[in-house]
């Protein structure tokens, strides 16, 4: 919504704030009102419905968009695949501060266990779901450089028997021997103009299988929730009574936890189950080299969408997020979404453009806020910190007690090997 | 809604809101200029941080008769950090005549579509239109 002028806000701002002083606690030492933060930051993983997708808790289809997920067969390379950049073993990121598939991306390939929970997926939140996000990398010419025409016959040569138990109909044998071996609309002329020649006919039954082979990715991602780690079990012990928290978390960490509530406030920003308010912030971080606009483009995009969920292609038509979204807010200006910070010690480097090696330099950005943004301004809550280097190494412990117990082996690997040599790269 | 109103109600509201933010939601509270008395609701709430919520302002003179046919706005900013909310509430539609003039039974004005995508102190701000004329009042709401 629109914000008063400044001049008005620092009225408001010189107002005095509580000036009730709290007795200096231990770490460790929590009072009431922290107990409920602690409460509030506890893994929940009930995962609310996604009424845009059908078969978004379908476990067929999730075991079908397991296969598509690790299959690089459905890129035209033959060579990437979801899992190039989402590796199970980074926490379902790469390790790289910029992606690397068919060509190099601009962002840093974020974790997927978390985001199922937010309303909206990539940095900027562009896509509102995650089935339209995965539009996003099969037609990026730099991700898997693929397009919806070439998507819809792998599946259905490779993958047409489970697509067809799940989802019934499909590409007909007369259309794939009729359509060409790519076509899209928008990605480049060449596409565009095979995408355009397609009939009404054969152009529907491709988007109905592109589709449908995004929501069966969906339903895969949407079983790779975060799972406990020891600071869960830790606030369990303490919210049951037990001081020590069942020595779940070491000193150093306890004593980082209580910066992360306290001092350093960091639950402004990253707080209940997932660490994230799953709003977009401008940190003015330092080694940006080119200007991204991050939600302010984002926000629009997501509008109109393709796939968003007022699209033919969604399963419902109650979409209140799009409904009140506000594109104009004038803070999204090269904001970006706030991540789960679940698993963080598994995916470096950070941040939407990868520029931070390490947890450490992680905090030592918010300790010490180098530089100013260089479009709009940072975030005016964020402070340095004046923090002491045992103060710095004692959050990055505290950081490294939110990795999970890893996810089942039956989530992290193909059902079965797939057999990318049946389908030959083109062009 | 117009930038006006806004500047004047942060300015009025000034520091003088500190110890009127005793007043919390739920509570009927007088409106600036003393013309209206306004409750405000949240639904659910407390609203989940992050999550779309509703509000419900209630609108009555100073004898408690429902103000039916007043144009009333609703935001909420967070002055701290300069700015307000990243979605853009709409009133529900009250009972429309055929010109357009519309009634809220009861004085309750519903508005879809609130969202506090952070923690802290956010100021509720209500402007009314109605019989009496305009007037105005904040409240303070801490959500976490
Ligand atoms: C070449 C590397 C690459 C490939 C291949 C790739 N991704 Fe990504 N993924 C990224 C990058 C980089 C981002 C962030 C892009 C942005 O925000 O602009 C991202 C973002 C995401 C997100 C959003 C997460 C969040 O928290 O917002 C999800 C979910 C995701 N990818 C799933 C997939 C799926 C499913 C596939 C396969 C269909 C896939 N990715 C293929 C690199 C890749
Ligand atoms: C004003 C909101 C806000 C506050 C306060 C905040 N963060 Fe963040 N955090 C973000 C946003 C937004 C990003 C992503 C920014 C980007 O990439 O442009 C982020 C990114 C991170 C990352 C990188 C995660 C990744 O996967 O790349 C870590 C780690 C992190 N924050 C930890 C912290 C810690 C520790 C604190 C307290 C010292 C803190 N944050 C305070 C909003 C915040």
């Amino acid at each position: 919504m629109r914000i008063a002028p400044l001049a008005s806000l620092l009225v408001l701002l010189g107002c005095p704030g509580s000036t009730v002083t709290e007795p200096v606690r231990q770490p460790g030492d929590w009072s009431e009102e922290e107990l409920q933060t602690l409460r509030a930051l506890r893994l929940d993983p009930t995962l609310p419905a996604d009424p845009t997708n059908r078969w978004s808790d379908d476990p067929e289809a999730a075991k079908l968009g397991r296969s598509l997920f690790f299959d690089p067969g459905l890129s035209p390379s033959g060579a990437v695949s979801c899992a190039t950049c989402h590796n199970p073993a980074l926490g379902f990121s790469d390790g790289r501060a910029v992606s690397q598939g068919v060509g190099e991306t601009a962002r840093n390939a974020p974790a997927i266990p978390g985001s199922q929970y937010g309303p909206w997926q990539f940095w900027d939140g562009r896509a509102d779901t995650l089935w339209a996000q995965a539009a996003g990398p099969v037609e990026s010419p730099v991700e898997m450089g693929s397009d919806r025409t070439f998507f819809a016959r792998h599946v259905m040569n490779t993958h047409g028997e489970a697509y067809r138990a799940i989802f019934g109909g499909g590409l007909t044998q007369e259309q794939l021997d009729r359509l060409p071996a790519r076509a899209a609309p928008g990605i480049d002329p060449d596409l565009d103009a095979a995408w355009k020649a397609l009939s009404a006919e054969d152009r529907e039954a491709v988007m109905e299988v592109f589709t449908k082979g995004l929501k069966a990715i969906a339903a895969y991602e949407r079983q790779l929730l975060p799972t406990e780690a020891p600071f869960d079990r830790y606030v369990d012990a303490v919210l049951a009574g037990d001081p020590e928290g069942g020595g779940h978390l070491k000193p150093a960490q306890v004593r980082g936890l209580s910066l992360f509530v306290r001092e350093a406030n960091c639950t402004l920003c990253h707080h209940g189950p997932h660490f994230t308010d799953r709003a977009f912030h401008n940190l003015g971080l330092p080694g940006l080299t080119r200007y991204d606009p991050g939600r302010s483009l984002g926000a629009l995009e997501v509008l109109s969408h393709e796939f968003n969920c007022k699209s033919p292609w969604s399963d419902t038509d109650r979409c209140e997020e799009l409904e009140y979204l506000d594109p104009s807010f004038p803070d999204f200006q090269q904001a970006f979404k706030t991540p789960t910070l679940r698993n963080v010690a598994l995916t470096a480097p950070y941040m939407h453009h990868g520029g931070l090696q390490t947890l450490h330099e992680v905090i030592e950005f918010y300790d010490e806020l180098p530089g100013e943004s260089n479009v709009n301004h940072r975030e005016l809550t964020l402070q340095p910190l004046g923090l002491t280097e045992k103060d710095r190494r004692d959050l990055v412990s505290f950081l490294n007690a939110l990795t999970g117990d890893p996810l089942p082996d039956r989530l992290t690997s193909p059902p079965d090997p797939v057999d990318a040599s049946s389908t030959p790269p083109t062009r | 809604m117009t930038r006006a109103w806004l500047v004047g109600l942060a300015l009025l509201s000034g520091c003088t809101t500190s110890s009127a933010t005793s007043a919390s939601v739920g509570e009927f509270r007088r409106t600036q200029v003393g013309r209206y008395q306004v409750k405000l609701e949240l639904e659910p709430e407390p609203p989940p941080l992050g999550e779309l919520f509703r509000v419900r302002a209630t609108v009555t003179l100073r004898d408690g008769r429902p103000v039916e046919t007043a144009k009333v706005e609703v935001d909420a900013q967070m002055p701290q950090h300069e700015h307000g909310m990243e979605t853009r509430p709409r009133l529900r539609p009250g009972e429309c005549d055929a010109e357009d003039r519309c009634k809220f039974p009861d004085g309750i004005y519903i508005f879809d579509g609130f969202k506090f995508h952070m923690s802290g102190d956010w100021t509720l701000l209500v402007h009314v239109e109605g019989p009496r004329g305009p007037d105005s009042t904040s409240l303070i709401y801490r959500a976490r």
